[in-house]
């Protein structure tokens, strides 16, 4: 199978710093793939890699088999980085129009498709405006438009609504959920508003310190997530909580503000719910709910990133008494 | 088509009226001052017309040489070249240009070509109207004015041979250092070396004895002199042994050094002509320029291939 975007064993050094650390990624051609990783995780580097601008320490990619930073791949490739910078004393219809002639068009295509895009775009009316004079939020407009003008077979985003306001971020994500819709563009973005993302993508690429912790489909790894997560509510939560904290097939329960009980279930799924149901009718309380709790791709970010980070602290902590023994 | 288009783009930002008027402003203040001073000093009106004709061009060829077409033009293939990567880069607008299916060698010959363009252009203009302005000043014959446009082709060439070299060079430069300010400082080190160090140098090893056909391989300042000599000769233009004295004081292509090949001492006159020192063929020296340039410019290129833009 030839993937959109594929990666093996992909690194990057900046002296003796690892920015990206051996990631084989695969992304589907067709999907919008979010990106997603804390700050300094190696997202923007990973993108400047795929698209030809950083050249990898170790590893190999390819963009529908051409190895990435080729002429082959970079023509089906559309970028828009996380802060885009343009010629300030140009005018958005001949920026474009460059672009475009940049990517092999004719002036007459080029001029054709700018005017598309920016009629598309909302940002027509501008056209013959000096691009110094844009907000930050038609510049990133200006910056999606640039990345599609050659009509690219996948985009690569970065933080395409860094920096805007509400409304900004908003209008950005109707025009990219409109592109998903109306053509069938390959989408690897990366963002950190998640809320905002994964009404977006169907699969999901995190990284954390330049390695990859989880690459999957939104909707198993939400349920891998909160696999052996319910939630409950009863006539008498403060009765069923005292009890469920005492079992001990129950990993963890709490409850929230909501008056909602949150359980984590111990050892074997089957059991615990044959017990716990056993439990709620002991309490002698009327059930209102009793569900698998689901997770939102922040709390799939939060888990996932806040494990690797626990891991990584244990690790640490492992690593500095194996030396004071050794010291020792 | 890509490589058109990265040249049609810089020749609209080198052709900004603002730049080209204070390049062809500085280049004439020089031919304008010099017309003032020939003109209180020289008494051109009482000259014979072949004496006209022999003082005044020899005065455009000095001109031309050392300035509207070499120091004035030698800084602006450095400032102009020499931001050509490193602007976009830090400016940031190379990222996006990188991310698009075109070479990086077309980004970098689009440019370069678009600056020798400019240059043709600018230096068409620069040329003639140095010659005019001396023309409009200086109360000399119209033949003189023909006989120096007579020349301006050669120079032109000689303007574009400049171009192309410190062009390349600066663009290469460019390649390789992100800071613009260590690029123009190298280029200027390189200038005053190429233009006055060398000349130094030259001084120094014959002094000592050493300047021998071997060194002088690697005289890039006679090597300059000598191609600058490759298209004033293709002119048929006869040299006054004054100018050879000149030339040959400040590239090393005449004898200047030795003051027994400059005077007759029996008739107390200098001689008609200068032995010209013929160490290497001009059009040798010329193709050694182009053959260095060429190597600057791949260089360059290939820096520029592995770099990485962040």
């Amino acid at each position: 199978m030839t993937y959109a975007i594929e990666t093996q064993g992909l690194t990057k050094m900046f002296g003796n710093f690892t920015a990206v650390d051996d990631i084989s990624i695969t992304v589907k051609a067709g999907t919008i793939n979010g990106f997603i990783g804390p700050n300094g995780a190696g997202k923007t580097t990973t993108m400047k890699l795929l698209i030809g601008a950083l050249h990898p320490t170790g590893g190999s990619g390819n963009i529908k088999g051409h190895p990435i930073g080729s002429m082959e791949a970079r023509k089906l490739l559309g970028f828009s980085p996380e802060h885009p910078k343009f010629y300030g004393d140009m005018k958005a219809q001949k920026y474009l129009v460059y672009m475009g002639m940049v990517c092999g068009m004719s002036r007459a295509a080029a001029d054709q498709r700018t005017s598309e895009l920016l009629k598309w775009l909302g940002i027509d009316a501008f056209a013959d405006k000096n691009i110094h004079s844009f907000s930050a939020g038609m510049c990133q407009k200006l910056s999606l438009a640039q990345s599609l003008i050659h009509e690219p077979e996948i985009l690569i985003l970065d933080e395409p609504t860094a920096n805007l306001d509400p409304a900004g971020r908003l209008s950005i994500i109707e025009n990219l959920k409109e592109i998903c819709r109306e053509s069938n563009v390959t989408v690897f973005i990366s963002s950190h508003i998640l809320a905002e993302l994964e009404k977006l993508v169907n699969e999901v690429t995190l990284i954390n310190h330049g390695k990859l912790v989880v690459e999957s489909d939104v909707t198993q790894l939400e349920k891998k997530v909160s696999g052996n997560r319910f939630i409950i509510k009863t006539s008498d939560n403060e009765k069923l909580i005292s009890i469920l904290k005492k079992r001990s097939y129950v990993g963890e329960a709490e409850m929230d503000d909501n008056d909602v009980i949150h359980v984590a279930a111990k050892g074997d799924m089957t059991q615990f719910r044959k017990k716990i149901t056993q439990d709620i009718l002991l309490c002698d309380v009327w059930l209102e709910f009793f569900t698998l709790e689901s997770a939102d791709l922040e709390s799939v970010f939060m888990k996932l990133v806040g494990e690797g980070e626990e891991k990584q602290i244990a690790e640490q902590e492992r690593t500095r008494k194996r030396r004071w023994r050794f010291g020792q | 088509m890509r490589f058109h288009t990265v040249m049609f783009k810089t020749l609209d930002d080198l052709f900004r009226i603002k730049r080209s008027l204070l390049f062809i402003i500085a280049v004439l203040i020089v031919p304008i001052i010099i017309s003032g001073l020939l003109n209180s000093v020289l008494g051109l009106s009482t000259m014979s017309l072949a004496n006209q004709i022999q003082t005044v061009t020899m005065f455009y060829i000095i001109i031309v040489f050392f300035w509207v077409a070499g120091i004035p033009l030698v800084l602006l293939a450095g400032v102009t070249c020499g931001d050509f990567i490193s602007k976009e880069e830090n400016e940031g607008t190379l990222l996006l240009l990188v991310s698009k299916p075109v070479g990086r060698h077309e980004i970098v010959l689009g440019k370069y070509f678009a600056f020798l363009i400019n240059i043709l252009i600018l230096e068409i203009i620069a040329v003639t109207l140095s010659a005019l302005i001396m023309y409009w000043i200086l109360p000399i014959d119209p033949a003189v004015l023909d006989s120096m446009t007579g020349l301006i082709p050669a120079i032109i060439f000689y303007a574009m041979f400049i171009a192309v070299t410190f062009g390349a060079l600066a663009t290469a430069l460019s390649c390789i250092f992100k800071s613009r300010f260590k690029t123009i400082m190298i280029l200027v080190g390189i200038t005053m070396a190429v233009f006055l160090g060398f000349m130094v140098f030259r001084g120094f090893m014959a002094g000592a004895g050493i300047y021998d056909p071997y060194v002088v391989w690697a005289d890039v300042n006679y090597h300059m002199g000598n191609s600058y000599l490759s298209f004033i000769d293709s002119t048929g233009y006869r040299m006054a042994p004054t100018l050879q004295a000149t030339l040959g004081m400040f590239t090393g292509t005449y004898s200047a050094a030795d003051p027994s090949m400059l005077f007759d001492v029996d008739i107390g006159a200098m001689y008609p002509s200068i032995p010209r020192n013929d160490y290497v063929s001009p059009l040798l020296s010329l193709f050694g320029w182009f053959i260095f340039t060429i190597a600057l410019l791949v260089f360059g290129i290939m820096r520029f291939q592995r770099r990485e833009i962040k």
